[in-house]
């Protein structure tokens, strides 16, 4: 049963009250703990496939890593007696075939983990679920007090509904995906190459560029509580004009998994574990473990989770809200100019350099990331789904 | 050695006794001005308003010259000779009216020589104190100053007064010496032992034995004297009184030297004649603290005598000074400075003793259980500091009238109001506002006490920065009404009334508000003289409100109470003065409303829960027996015999045979009816105690205590919250049972200057409530599902020692101890911990608290803390994963590593305002610095994985200094 309880913010505000409370950033000394284990991260759901099947080893706490776990031998096995033999395309990256098993809702499914050092790793069999569909996906404007900033914190929240589901109770994970279209400071005008400076023949070659990303935050809930089976305005995640992904335009893809109790309590668990810490109302951090386990030794841990859910889906787009946004925006410097006398001393490595002009025609040579929107891990190719208004 | 010396002057009417002593303040006051004066600005001296002058000192010269004789004449027999300075001093001062004045750390030990029969004081004490290069300085009121090289002026310059009037005929011409003598004796009642005749003799014809009993009470406010020793003398035999200040004493008729002592009161000897049974009522008067008493005391009564171990006793007055948070006296947090007390961190509700979880201890104000002792989330202590006289902890050997908590008993006891005169006292501290009224309804007879503290303002969240903080409140309140009604000398009615109330709202999210309510009449009667019967009625309730919008979909507002409903019959029987045997019983009727989980407003989606109520009954019967078996060797027994039973109505589901409790394992659902036994537990609880003193300054002590509880509280959050429930044991959840073997040594050394004690416990509780991980205990309709029984082990040795006495007092404890839980089943999922046993939360090896207090004077002194702990055991991260981009953490198994040890220094100045023995107000001020040297302690540490990186934090509760000032006022003066 999931229970939002906030007193921990209770905490938090007496001991502001009291004045000389703080929270600093601090690290213990863990003393080396290290526990090496199985990593599973799969899902198989009632989309077309092909299914994933991630195989990895935990990594320490201190130095965070992902660290591929390959040569394994992977398969999903259905109840009807299918099994599907999943190929390692990509180190610990283990893919089913496009036509190979399809997930079909109402039947159970489980995977089957055959590791280099003779281990069998399996989960029990987990019914997917016909998915319950997601009515609407849309978003409100927030202002946050800030007591670190000069302003107030601006953004969207987004926020969800689900269409009524036939059952009571319901469990539900969300996975989002933001992708967002920005534009770097300038254009390029001229470009240094093997000791050479010529003119940029389209300045806004790397001027526009599309960026995708995960939403690192866990959603979670169930409708047992509720009293009737359907979810009204469900608070996702925010998007702060502290930075520029709402700065053109942007397009957020709503992931609404219908799972199993099991699968849902691993999840809400890790959800309430992340975000409830710190104050003395909380519940103690526990060991969480995932639902597959080592066939003989049942007592070593295994993380992670092997996903079997009805899934429904929803992609939204919106452009640039009437809100004042923060980012940090380049602009040119005397420095910038100085420093295209440097030119000739920079390496090959460095190359090619962009350059710009301001609006004299003076050339300047700014940081690359006022120009060259890859830079900042964009996608100069917007992304087949994207849709300009 | 200063002592009240007007109450001895009883031959004089009540206007000459006030005119008395206020004169005798200015006079001193004056002499001390002059002094001051003479020694630093003998130049400035200046001239007062003379009008005053002469008239005061006219008054003063004329009365006290015919009322005190001069001391240093008063003649000092042979008798006096060969006794130590302090026995000297206390004779002198108990049988002629002198006082003496001295810092008693400065008088090197010696023994008094008399010369011969007719040596006046003032000779005795040149041939004693000269070699010694100690002065003596007498007044014209019998006090004698003792100073170290010069002697102290205490008249003014002959010329004085000739300097500012010739014409004014004040000063008396010198008496001569046999005249002074003379008239000592003539205005002072010289000391005579009273002989008091007790019973008749017709009534005790034909019998050996005779029983004197009654009451001990303090002269200046009729209120009873608790733990007086009465001592026969001749019998080497005694007794002391009870909680009502009542005694009874069984000895062979005849004459016999009784002697009535109490900590705080003057010694009092009486010559008694018994006669036949009959009545004896002793007041005391009030001991008077000099420059070198009690100031910090836990005491341990009578660290060595008594059978009583684990076992300490703070009274509030004696903890003022303690520095605690923002200024707020709070002597249930002084706990916290005693060996074997912790809580899991700084502000938090709920106390550990001795290796348990804090739901095992019961606190109660008078008979009153409170089930909520926090403010504020347990930054403060729910009692008005203004109504507590003085609190009790049991930590092992629990009386056999208390049950149904495994750990301890804090017995808080609510001050009763002054039986002689109205008073009024208060405090302002940052925070809050207090207020105490207290006085006689019938002199002597029937008095109240009432106390009120509130939060005056929460205008200190407006001072911070915040918009969320500007937008919330905070308030708390408390208040204690305790009334004391004789109905006759056999007959009192104590009735006592107890609230506190939180209200906690924060800015458009949550709102709390929590509330303790109680009320107890208590009867006590005296049969016989001999034997007592308590009959006590208690109600005290628990509710809490929550209401909760921070996820607006799911928006609820949620509620709870528990009634506590309970009968105590108490009868003490005294056959004689080697067995006191107390036999009772009680119930409890316990009325949960478990509370309704509902939508709080329209747009919340959340279903209606109810959780439905609870009912169970508590019953205990019990025999206490103490037996001095010799003066040396003492045993003490209790047996208690609890029945518990859970009552209808009741929904209660049934599981599959052998299947772990988990709601799909449910197989059937039984309905029971109102008052219908769903379940009854009995068990017998044993206390058993044992005393052998070696010497008179070394005893040992033994014992052992079996106790069940069957109420327990919902809480699987590291601190308690506002939002735990109490529970009821149940068909599913069985109750606990508590064992504890305790063995200490007991000494006093340096004269009994230094009490010393070492106690080792070992103890063991089963069935244990604990929680599931993750387990949500709000609103969860079938708690059992969530709850796991298990096993705790608990053991540790508590070192102390402390100065109660003089003008440096106070304690060193060290505590080494353990606590581990085990929680095994034969499914994973009944297990926590994987079936391996964990230190408990409040587990904290090593503790060593430092308590110091130094007197500078009566008005100043000031105070430290010295406090360090192991850091509470803590579950960290050991690996991190990936889980379709977003990071994990996985953590190590429950409480694997320690936070950082903790260690603070508070420190404290304490101003009393002047002396005066008459004015209206007497007001003072305490300065306090909380964690000096502002360590950040560790409250937690925690992590989180935001925007793909695992960021560790540190949480520190008072991670700078907390400085603040309190303002104390009373009326009257600095002693009452």
């Amino acid at each position: 049963m999931i229970q939002k309880r906030y007193i921990h913010q209770i905490l938090i505000f007496i001991l502001a009250v009291l004045l000389s409370s703080c929270v600093e950033r601090y690290w213990p000394d863990l003393g080396g703990a290290y526990e090496d284990a199985l990593v599973v991260d799969g899902i198989i759901t009632n989309n077309p496939g092909p299914y994933t099947v991630k195989l990895s080893h935990s990594s320490s706490v201190e130095t965070p890593k992902y660290l591929p776990y390959t040569a394994c031998s992977v398969s999903i096995n259905c109840d009807d007696g299918s099994t599907e033999q999943l190929i390692e395309t990509d180190p610990g990256v283990y893919l089913s075939s496009v036509f190979g098993m399809q997930g079909e809702i109402g039947k159970k499914y489980k995977i089957i983990i055959y590791t280099p050092n003779e281990q069998t790793y399996e989960s029990p069999f987990q019914e997917l679920k016909a998915p319950v569909e997601l009515a609407d996906v849309y978003y409100q404007e927030e202002i946050q007090p800030s007591e670190d900033l000069n302003h107030n914190l601006e953004g969207l929240r987004f926020y969800l509904d689900t269409k009524p589901a036939v059952q009571d109770t319901n469990y539900f994970l969300w996975k989002m995906e933001s992708t967002y279209k920005f534009e770097s400071s300038y254009l390029i005008r001229y470009v240094y190459d093997q000791r050479h400076m010529s003119v940029w023949p389209q300045p806004d070659t790397f001027y526009t560029c599309w960026k995708s990303e995960q939403i690192p935050e866990l959603f979670t809930y169930e409708t047992a509580q509720l009293s009737e089976p359907v979810i009204k305005h469900f608070p996702l995640h925010f998007v702060s004009t502290e930075d520029r992904e709402l700065s053109i335009r942007y397009s957020l893809l709503v992931r609404q998994f219908t799972v199993t109790k099991e699968v849902f309590s691993y999840w809400d668990s890790q959800r309430e574990q992340n975000d409830k810490q710190g104050g003395m109302y909380n519940k103690q951090p526990y060991q969480i473990l995932g639902n597959v386990t080592n066939a003989k030794h049942p007592g070593e841990p295994v993380m992670g989770y092997f996903l079997v859910a009805g899934v429904s889906e929803k992609r939204i787009f919106l452009d640039r809200p009437s809100l004042h946004f923060y980012y940090w925006t380049c602009e040119l410097t005397r420095a910038d100019f100085e420093r295209v006398g440097d030119l000739r001393r920079t390496s090959s490595s460095e190359w090619p350099i962009y350059l710009t002009t301001d609006g004299s025609g003076r050339v300047a040579y700014p940081d690359q990331i006022c120009l060259d929107c890859r830079e900042k891990d964009g996608e100069i190719e917007a992304p087949d789904f994207w849709e300009d208004k | 050695m200063d002592k009240s010396q007007y109450q001895k002057i009883n031959d004089r009417n009540a206007f000459e006794y006030l005119e008395i002593g206020f004169l005798k303040i200015i006079c001193d006051l004056f002499f001390v001005i002059w002094n001051l004066i003479m020694v630093n600005h003998r130049k400035y001296i200046r001239t007062p308003n003379r009008a005053i002058l002469i008239l005061v000192f006219g008054l003063l010269f004329i009365n006290s010259s015919q009322l005190f004789a001069q001391a240093e004449n008063i003649p000092i027999g042979r008798d006096f000779d060969q006794l130590s300075w302090n026995d000297f001093v206390n004779r002198l001062e108990k049988e002629k009216s002198i006082r003496f004045f001295f810092e008693a750390d400065s008088i090197p030990e010696f023994t008094v020589h008399i010369a011969s029969d007719s040596s006046t004081l003032e000779e005795v004490l040149q041939q004693n104190l000269g070699p010694l290069n100690i002065s003596a300085a007498f007044d014209k009121n019998g006090n004698v100053f003792i100073t170290i090289n010069k002697p102290l002026q205490t008249s003014f310059p002959p010329n004085f007064f000739d300097a500012m009037d010739k014409d004014i005929p004040t000063i008396v011409a010198p008496e001569s010496k046999a005249d002074t003598i003379q008239k000592f004796l003539a205005t002072h009642k010289e000391y005579v032992t009273r002989t008091i005749v007790v019973g008749t003799k017709k009534k005790g014809v034909g019998k050996k034995t005779a029983t004197v009993s009654g009451f001990v009470k303090r002269s200046e406010d009729g209120l009873p004297v608790i733990g007086a020793t009465l001592f026969v003398e001749e019998l080497k035999t005694g007794t002391s009184t009870n909680v009502s200040g009542y005694f009874s004493l069984t000895l062979k008729k005849g004459k016999h030297t009784l002697i009535v002592s109490s900590v705080d009161s003057e010694e009092e000897k009486y010559e008694m004649e018994l006669l036949s049974d009959g009545r004896l009522d002793v007041s005391l008067d009030k001991k008077i603290y000099s420059l070198k008493e009690v100031v910090i005391t836990s005491e341990q009564e009578d660290n060595i005598r008594s059978t009583q171990m684990g076992y300490e006793k703070l009274s509030a007055k004696s903890v003022k000074e303690i520095p605690t948070v923002m200024g707020e006296r709070d002597i249930i947090k002084v706990a916290l400075l005693l060996p074997g007390v912790q809580s899991v961190g700084e502000g938090a509700a709920g106390y550990n003793v001795r290796g348990s979880p804090a739901d095992q201890n019961v606190f109660y104000m008078n008979n009153i259980p409170v089930y909520n002792v926090s403010h504020l989330m347990g930054f403060f202590t729910a009692f008005t500091p203004e109504a507590i006289d003085e609190f009790t902890l049991y930590k092992s050997n629990i009386p056999a009238k208390y049950g149904g908590r495994l750990s301890s008993i804090f017995d808080i006891k609510a001050k009763e109001g002054n039986k002689k005169k109205f008073s009024m006292r208060g405090g302002i501290s940052p925070i809050t506002g207090s207020l105490m009224v207290e006085g006689p309804f019938a002199e002597d007879k029937s008095s109240y006490m009432i106390a009120v503290r509130s939060t005056y303002s929460d205008w200190i969240l407006k001072l911070i920065d915040n918009y969320e903080i500007q937008n919330s409140k905070a308030y708390f309140a408390d208040a204690v009404a305790n009334f004391s009604i004789a109905l006759n000398p056999n007959n009192q009615l104590k009735i006592l009334t107890y609230f506190s109330y939180d209200d906690i709202s924060l800015v458009s999210n949550t709102r709390f508000d929590y509330q303790n309510q109680g009320a107890s009449v208590g009867w006590e009667h005296i049969i016989n003289n001999k034997h007592n019967l308590d009959l006590t009625f208690v109600y005290a309730k628990y509710a809490f409100n929550e209401e909760n919008e921070e996820l607006k979909l799911a928006a609820y507002k949620q509620n709870y109470s528990l009634n506590h409903n309970e009968v105590r019959a108490n009868f003490t029987l005294r056959p004689n003065n080697k067995h006191q045997i107390s036999v009772g019983f009680n119930s409890i009727l316990y009325l949960l409303d478990r509370g309704n989980h509902l939508p709080l407003n329209d747009e919340s989606l959340t279903k209606a829960v109810y959780l439905g109520s609870e009912q169970g009954i508590e019953t205990g019967i019990y025999i206490d027996e103490e037996w001095t078996i010799s003066p040396l060797f003492s045993v003490s027994g209790g047996f208690r015999y609890n029945i518990y039973a859970y009552l209808g109505p009741q929904t209660v589901y049934e599981y599959g045979e052998g299947l772990p409790m988990e709601p799909e394992n449910i197989v059937d659902t039984v309905s029971y009816g109102n008052n219908e036994i769903i379940q009854s537990y009995s068990g017998p609880d044993f206390r058993l105690a044992a005393k052998y003193i070696f010497t008179p300054n070394l005893s040992i002590k033994a014992s052992f205590n079996q106790m069940h509880q069957y109420i327990f509280m919902l809480s699987n959050t590291i601190a308690l919250s506002p939002t735990d429930k109490w529970k009821l044991v149940d068909s599913h959840i069985k109750p606990m049972k508590g064992q504890q073997y305790a063995f200490g040594i007991f000494s006093n050394f340096a004269k009994g200057r230094l009490e010393f004690s070492a106690e080792a416990y070992y103890k063991r509780v089963e069935n244990l409530v604990e929680y599931k991980d993750g387990a949500d205990l709000l609103v969860n309709e079938v708690i059992e599902t969530d709850v796991l029984q298990g096993d705790l082990d608990a053991y540790g040795i508590e070192f102390m020692l402390r100065k109660p006495f003089g003008r440096f007092n106070g304690w060193i404890n060290y505590t080494y101890s353990s606590s581990n839980v085990l929680v095994t089943g034969s499914t994973p999922s009944e297990m926590i911990n994987f079936g391996n046993a964990y230190p408990a939360n409040y587990d904290k090896p090593h503790a060593l608290n430092l308590v110091m207090n130094y007197k500078f004077s009566r008005r100043l002194s000031v105070s430290s803390n010295v406090v360090y702990a192991t850091g509470r055991p803590v579950t960290y991260p050991t690996a991190i994963y990936y889980q379709d981009g977003v990071q994990i953490i996985h953590y190590s198994a429950r409480n694997e590593f320690r936070l950082p040890d903790y260690f603070r220094i508070d420190f404290s100045v304490n101003l009393e305002g002047n002396l005066k023995k008459k004015k209206a107000f007497h007001g003072s001020w305490n300065f306090s610095v909380y964690n000096l040297t502002g360590r950040k302690n560790a409250y937690s540490v925690y992590f989180k994985s935001e925007n793909g990186k695992i960021n560790g934090y540190k949480l520190s509760i008072f991670g700078s200094p907390i400085i603040s000032l309190t303002y104390n006022f009373k009326l009257g003066n600095y002693e009452n």
